[in-house]
């Protein structure tokens, strides 16, 4: 009985020490703390800490604690925006303006900003020219696509000029015995993808004026839905959609099984981890509208927490990494276009696509449709639609009544 | 031999070998079991013995050229050793503070129904009905404020304070079955309630404590929602949210992942190998006085 009584009373004082022990764990004035939302030995995290500690070798005595991102990065920062302990730097990840603007200190005065990219002005910049974050790359986007699955379907990615065009792209990728399209119902952010870029073309200037104003327009969105029901209906999409990571969408295009991916240049990263020898490009979206166009959206971005104790120290690292021989190092790895003007861009595999839409043919440039004509929340209704339609769990006309509801609710909501 | 008796054989024969056939039946069944629990393993070595550019079956795992690598990653650049150490001091301390409180605040709840005591034991297993997720901001706010956050004892109270309301409701009718004569004659001798309970109630403890170990431990070593906010320093991180910082959004670690997962259930094996019998006494005495 004593024994019990000893060996309890050793575990207690155990548990109290090694609590008592962490309590001098705080940062201190010289440590800061950087969510990058990069994962644990990825390319992008390792250049990343080669500048931390490039800086602390530079200041002594300063320490930078890297934190990597998971899959729920986007909920771990709001949890601690709530919770008023925001890092004292963190990856913007598509909204330094539209959602952490108010936390976040304005950059646009800092000593780099004049270098600067015109290409995240559009993503990024307020009316007023006003930014919050250091960005590291600039994501412009096309629908990215397997030159070895198109040719062995005797399609020219170049004459895809209409939705019409890559629907028979598609039945010749499909008859050809690989799937057309690769997407995700795991991450269903994959299929959100494919109602928000192709959005832009099929509104007019007035209607997405009209958007803006919180005039909902049941047309371009029926057009839209109809557009991925079709697709799922022609079976277009890959057979595992439900059961498939995103990493199972890239191995399989990485694999030459599958044609069109909508997602960032990025994914050629992923693509080339499976098959280093994958051929990928991209090419513009088509319009009903307008001209054909990309799409162009904040990537990685660092901001720099406005009420940040540190915040001097930590606008000292953004200023470190803007430096042309820093941010180079980033660019190398991000496999988008470069945010800074003296900086070459360098997109790996897909250089050539980049070359060919924005050197030669000046494609016009479009934002992220969701970020600027829908209210906040409505990325994550357009993810459960488009799901919702690849799937066949809704019709058409269900995804435009689901959209409209939330579009009338959240923007009620914004007013 | 009568007829009676050649009949009677007949059917022993006959009931033999049904028993027979249900014997295969269930040895089939747990051996499908065992290999749909050993689907993961599988896979996870498959994946961690390869390079992420090695595009052969997943199934198939690699037994030449094996990527070493992708094990050294996951402890130098994953640091999955620290994060073993940190689980093993979060379960170690959740755990203990569990057992203590819990079988001390049944103590009285299970000796003396009063009307208020009987409300306190429906309040708390009220608290059971509560997801922890749904008190995450305040929570959080909460740590932040006492400086719990990216500490050990932040993360030990409060998974200890989610496992409680199970251990109380648990230790409550453990301590109900045990005669109270116990108690009078431990008070005939001039002992007090802390006496009596140390000395003559926690002994007896043993079945349902063991109960109490296995369900808090493996549910706090396993622990991801809450410790992911909770412990965001890779030096502080447990196993759960330290092999989930090899997935992220833009990127992904699928080799390294594995190899990390495979390290860090390691522990957890061998310390079931050598303690199975303790496990399964401790899973079924709940279920006998």
């Amino acid at each position: 009985m004593k024994a019990l009584q000893r060996t309890m009373a050793a575990l207690l004082c155990c548990t109290s020490l090694v609590g008592l022990a962490s309590c001098g764990s705080a940062s201190d004035a010289n440590s800061l703390e950087v969510m990058t939302g990069m994962a644990t030995g990825s390319a992008q995290l390792k250049v990343m800490q080669q500048l931390a500690r490039g800086f602390e070798k530079q200041h002594p005595g300063v320490r930078i604690n890297l934190l990597s991102g998971t899959n729920s990065y986007e909920q771990d920062i709001r949890v601690r925006l709530a919770g008023r302990n925001p890092p004292d730097i963190w990856n913007t990840h598509g909204w330094s303006r539209d959602r952490y603007a108010a936390f976040l200190e304005p950059l646009q005065n800092r000593p780099w900003a004049s270098r600067l990219n015109t290409l995240m002005n559009i993503p990024m910049r307020t009316k007023s020219g006003a930014f919050y974050a250091l960005p590291l790359d600039v994501a412009v986007t096309g629908i990215v696509y397997n030159k070895d699955v198109l040719s062995k379907a005797g399609v020219d990615p170049r004459s895809i000029t209409s939705w019409d065009d890559f629907d028979k792209a598609c039945a010749a990728v499909t008859a050809s015995g690989n799937s057309c399209i690769g997407a995700s119902g795991k991450e269903t952010w994959t299929g959100g993808n494919l109602l928000d870029f192709p959005a832009p073309g099929l509104f007019t200037t007035a209607q997405l004026t009209a958007l803006q104003n919180g005039t909902f327009d049941d047309k371009p969105f029926r057009a839209l839905s109809d557009m991925v029901q079709r697709w799922s209906k022609k079976k277009f999409f890959n057979v595992d959609y439900v059961s498939a990571t995103n990493d199972d969408v890239a191995r399989s295009v990485a694999l030459n099984k599958t044609a069109f991916v909508f997602q960032s240049n990025g994914f050629a990263i992923t693509a080339q981890q499976y098959n280093p020898k994958v051929r990928l490009g991209f090419i513009a979206f088509p319009a009903s509208t307008g001209s054909r166009y990309l799409v162009s959206g904040e990537d990685y971005a660092l901001g720099v927490a406005k009420d940040s104790p540190r915040k001097k120290l930590a606008l000292e690292f953004l200023d470190y990494i803007a430096e042309a021989k820093n941010i180079s190092r980033f660019t190398a790895v991000a496999n988008n276009a470069s945010a800074f003007k003296d900086v070459k861009s360098s997109l790996g595999v897909m250089q050539s696509s980049y070359d060919y839409w924005v050197t030669r043919r000046h494609t016009r440039i479009i934002p992220i449709f969701d970020r600027v004509y829908l209210p906040n929340g409505m990325w994550s209704t357009l993810t459960t639609t488009a799901d919702g339609l690849i799937s066949g769990q809704i019709t058409a006309p269900q995804a435009v009544s689901q959209i409209s509801t939330s579009f009338v609710s959240l923007y009620r909501k914004k007013a | 031999m009568s007829v009676s008796a050649k009949n009677i054989d007949r059917g022993d024969i006959v009931g033999a070998r049904q028993h027979r056939h249900g014997r295969w039946a269930i040895y089939l069944f747990l051996i499908i079991v065992c290999l749909v629990q050993l689907v993961p393993f599988w896979l996870a070595i498959c994946q961690s013995t390869k390079p992420s550019s090695d595009m052969s079956s997943t199934l198939v795992p690699r037994l030449t050229n094996i990527q070493w690598s992708n094990f050294t990653q996951a402890v130098t650049e994953g640091g999955i050793l620290r994060a073993i150490l940190n689980s093993v001091i979060i379960t170690l301390g959740a755990t203990v503070l569990t057992c203590v409180i819990g079988a001390m605040a049944a103590y009285p709840l299970a000796r003396r129904p009063t009307r208020g005591n009987k409300f306190v034991s429906s309040f708390i297993l009220a608290l059971m009905m509560i997801p922890p997720l749904s008190i995450l901001v305040p929570l959080y706010t909460f740590l932040v404020r006492i400086g719990g956050v990216n500490s050990y004892w932040g993360p030990i109270l409060v998974l200890a304070t989610s496992n409680l309301p199970l251990a109380i409701f648990l230790y409550t009718a453990f301590i109900r079955s045990i005669p109270s004569s116990i108690d009078e004659a431990g008070m005939m001798d001039g002992a007090g309630p802390m006496r009596i309970f140390f000395t003559l109630i926690l002994p007896l403890l043993k079945p349902v404590t063991a109960t109490v170990v296995i369900m808090t431990g493996v549910g706090v070593w396993n622990e991801y929602a809450l410790s992911s906010y909770l412990l965001t320093d890779q030096s502080m991180q447990t196993i759960a949210p330290r092999v989930a910082s090899f997935f992220a959004a833009q990127s992904s670690n699928l080799g390294v992942g594995a190899a990390a997962a495979l390290m860090a259930a390691l522990p957890i094996i061998i310390a079931y190998m050598f303690l199975q019998r303790y496990f399964i006494a401790g899973m079924v005495a709940g279920a006998e006085k």
